[in-house]
């Protein structure tokens, strides 16, 4: 029993007080538009910059602060870097000319991600162009230094720093500085960001709703423990049935060929994949006996395929959670410029017998965050889908973003923009809806009054695919936060070499966009909202 | 919204107190041994064993009140649950199956564990213990 705190001290401590995409869209790019007009910034500082780094605040360890001027666009700012108990790394831009507002984003995959890494720091200088104080955190490791989910083997509360502590507490700490800095209160609060970075905007509105006035969760990682199961299911069925990237191909052309025109454009797009039932022993040719190329699946593979659009399910043909949606299969040209199935190397692995990334992500979330103690030689081909499920449960209640008790959120005048890609390889995108579906309905009966839905036709994972894919939600959050404005469509684009290739109006779920019958199926104009 | 932004820059401020010493948020350990047993009949005898609970927070309010995640060994058994907190002291309640738990503090380092059952009729344990958070 070393490092023993008697109760009295605790009792005054509370006396005081993927990783890939987490912003791909265009935030602040309609800026120019909003009838908040947040871009005017014309408070400054009450403090030197340098004052900052002197500050004493709950679970600080250290803090230090930079002036930075204004270059390449980037305005004049104050740095203050810190660190929170225990290893919660944090940075806070404080602009020369500041509009009041805070904007925070958050982390894909483990996170991990430095404040410092090229992508935090754009996130970030897109708020401070904006006029926001902004701030974000690696969520209490370093991924350089502890990959994956393995930053638990050093410190067991990392896992609850990852699962939500340390966003909250950079969002008070980051909020609680600016005030100090200019002398007065944050006006409004907004959070956008995707994936994990949306599991942590749900989380935020859900267990701490005064922490933000508006929320934009992309691709939102609900349910971190299904879709960990759901990995094991589909990497359980490839290692039994490999297909390769020709295979993937085929079947994205069959996909498209029987679910494209049921919406009434045959545009490459499928505005709601539910409609569309797929049977690939059915609707994918077979190959005949002793035949395996990539004009075919054998029976095996077709099973295998199926079983990763149905999802995992037990003995008894329950479903256990959603599978990935027709379309998310079709071929895009991914950032590498490269063109192949939305499923290759994230849901079916490279080459036969690998791990696909989302797998890589699953097993990392079995091996460290489930077992306690963390097992790192965990066999995931050992996962029973009948009894194995509630090993889960333990993170679950930790870090899944499930809880759809928003009324405190709702009652502090948040509002919550929720945007899910349909063709997501990563995240099942029916994680999204259910859990929209189910909010929306238990903080009604007018839940829309503070949450919507977007769903994006052909959108993989936070960004990319097919669809159009870059949007400005941001914006829209901020005018129904302050002008009580609730977005009837946010218009999104897909931008190919600079240009604006496509745009679609996005709709409030469960409506869709509606070909007007003239005009340029390419152009959100020619596109209304409409009931399905 | 402005008024709690308000109340979180006071917040802010009084953080500026050196007197911390719980980091919100914390994993916390309590470590006990258990000292004395107590039946139904209120018959106490002296006992022995140590137990160590450890509570993972799921959310929680400013005074340490909220949810937790219980894990314990006890009796060659790992019990998991999940647990109300009243405050950062306790009490401190969840369930085993059908068996209700007590978790009370009746000071710094001194706690009685209270277990319900409540089938086929209501009757207890209270183990008496002397803990303290390691964590």
């Amino acid at each position: 029993m070393n490092n023993k705190i008697p109760l009295r001290i605790l009792a005054l401590g509370l006396i005081t007080l993927l990783p890939a995409a987490y912003v791909h869209a265009q935030p602040f790019s309609e800026a120019a538009s909003s009838l908040a007009d947040y871009t005017r910034a014309d408070i400054h500082p009450s403090l030197s910059c340098a004052d900052l780094s002197g500050l004493e605040l709950q679970d600080l360890v250290s803090i230090s602060s930079e002036q930075i001027p204004a270059q390449n666009n980037i305005p004049s700012h104050c740095r203050v870097s810190g660190m929170l108990e225990p290893e919660i790394a944090f940075v806070v831009d404080l602009p020369s000319d500041w509009n009041g507002r805070f904007y925070m984003i958050g982390n894909g995959g483990h996170a991990g991600q430095r404040p410092g890494d090229g992508f935090q720091i754009a996130s970030r200088y897109a708020g401070l162009q904006a006029g926001f104080a902004t701030a974000s955190t690696n969520t209490g490791h370093n991924a350089d230094e502890e990959p994956g989910a393995s930053f638990v083997m050093s410190n067991p509360q990392k896992a609850i720093d990852y699962a939500y502590r340390a966003v909250h507490l950079t969002a008070v700490t980051a909020k609680a500085i600016a005030s100090l800095y200019y002398g007065q209160v944050v006006s409004y609060s907004y959070w956008n960001s995707c994936s994990n970075g949306g599991r942590q905007g749900l989380i935020e509105a859900q267990r701490y709703p005064q922490d933000f006035d508006g929320i934009v969760t992309v691709a939102p990682w609900v349910d971190q423990t299904g879709f960990t199961i759901g990995a094991l299911w589909n990497q359980q069925a490839l290692d039994q049935s490999p297909v390769t990237a020709g295979k993937m191909a085929m079947l994205a052309s069959v996909v498209m060929n029987k679910c494209d025109a049921i919406d009434g454009l045959v545009d490459g797009l499928i505005d709601d994949p539910r409609h569309c039932a797929l049977n690939i022993k059915e609707d994918a040719p077979i190959c005949q006996t002793g035949t395996d190329d990539d004009s075919c699946l054998t029976p095996a593979q077709a099973d295998a395929i199926q079983k990763i659009y149905d999802g995992p399910y037990n003995i008894q043909g329950q479903s256990i959670f959603p599978g990935f949606m027709p379309g998310s299969e079709a071929v895009s040209t991914g950032f590498s410029g490269a063109a192949s199935s939305g499923w290759m190397n994230l849901i079916v692995p490279a080459t036969p017998g690998a791990g696909s990334a989302d797998f890589g992500l699953a097993n990392d979330t079995m091996r460290y965050l489930v077992f306690q103690p963390p097992q790192p030689d965990y066999d995931y081909r050992t996962f029973d889908f009948n009894s194995d499920p509630e090993l889960l449960h333990r993170w679950s209640r930790l870090a899944d973003a499930r809880d759809i008790n928003l009324r405190d959120f709702r009652a502090n005048g948040g509002k919550l923009i929720m945007t899910y890609g349909w063709a997501d390889t990563i995240l099942q995108p029916m994680m999204g809806v259910n859990y929209y579906e189910q909010a929306v309905t238990a903080n009604g009966p007018d839940g829309t009054d503070f949450m919507r839905l977007f769903m994006i036709p052909g959108m993989a994972h936070c960004a990319g695919g097919n669809g159009p894919d870059q949007n400005d939600a941001i914006t829209a959050v901020i005018d129904w936060v302050e002008q009580g404005i609730a977005p009837q469509s946010i218009v999104a684009k897909k931008i190919v070499n600079g240009e604006v290739a496509r745009s679609r109006p996005l709709c409030p779920y469960p409506q869709v966009a509606r070909y007007d019958g003239s005009g340029s199926i390419d152009e959100a104009e020619n596109f209304q909202c409409v009931a399905p | 919204m402005r008024s709690a932004l308000t109340r979180q820059l006071f917040a802010g401020i009084f953080l500026l107190s050196p007197l911390s010493a719980l980091a919100e948020g914390a994993v916390r350990v309590l470590e006990c041994t258990i000292e004395q047993t107590c039946d139904l009949a209120a018959s106490c005898n002296p006992d022995s064993g140590d137990i160590s609970f450890n509570m993972e927070p799921i959310k929680l309010a400013a005074d340490g009140a909220g949810s937790y995640l219980i894990r314990y060994e006890f009796s060659g058994s790992t019990f998991q649950a999940d647990m109300e907190a009243r405050s950062f002291a306790g009490p401190f309640m969840w369930d085993i199956y059908e068996d209700r738990n007590t978790l009370l503090a009746n000071s710094e380092y001194r706690f009685l564990w209270h277990k319900l059952s409540l089938s086929p009729v209501p009757q207890s344990d209270i183990h008496f213990l002397a803990c303290e958070f390691t964590q």
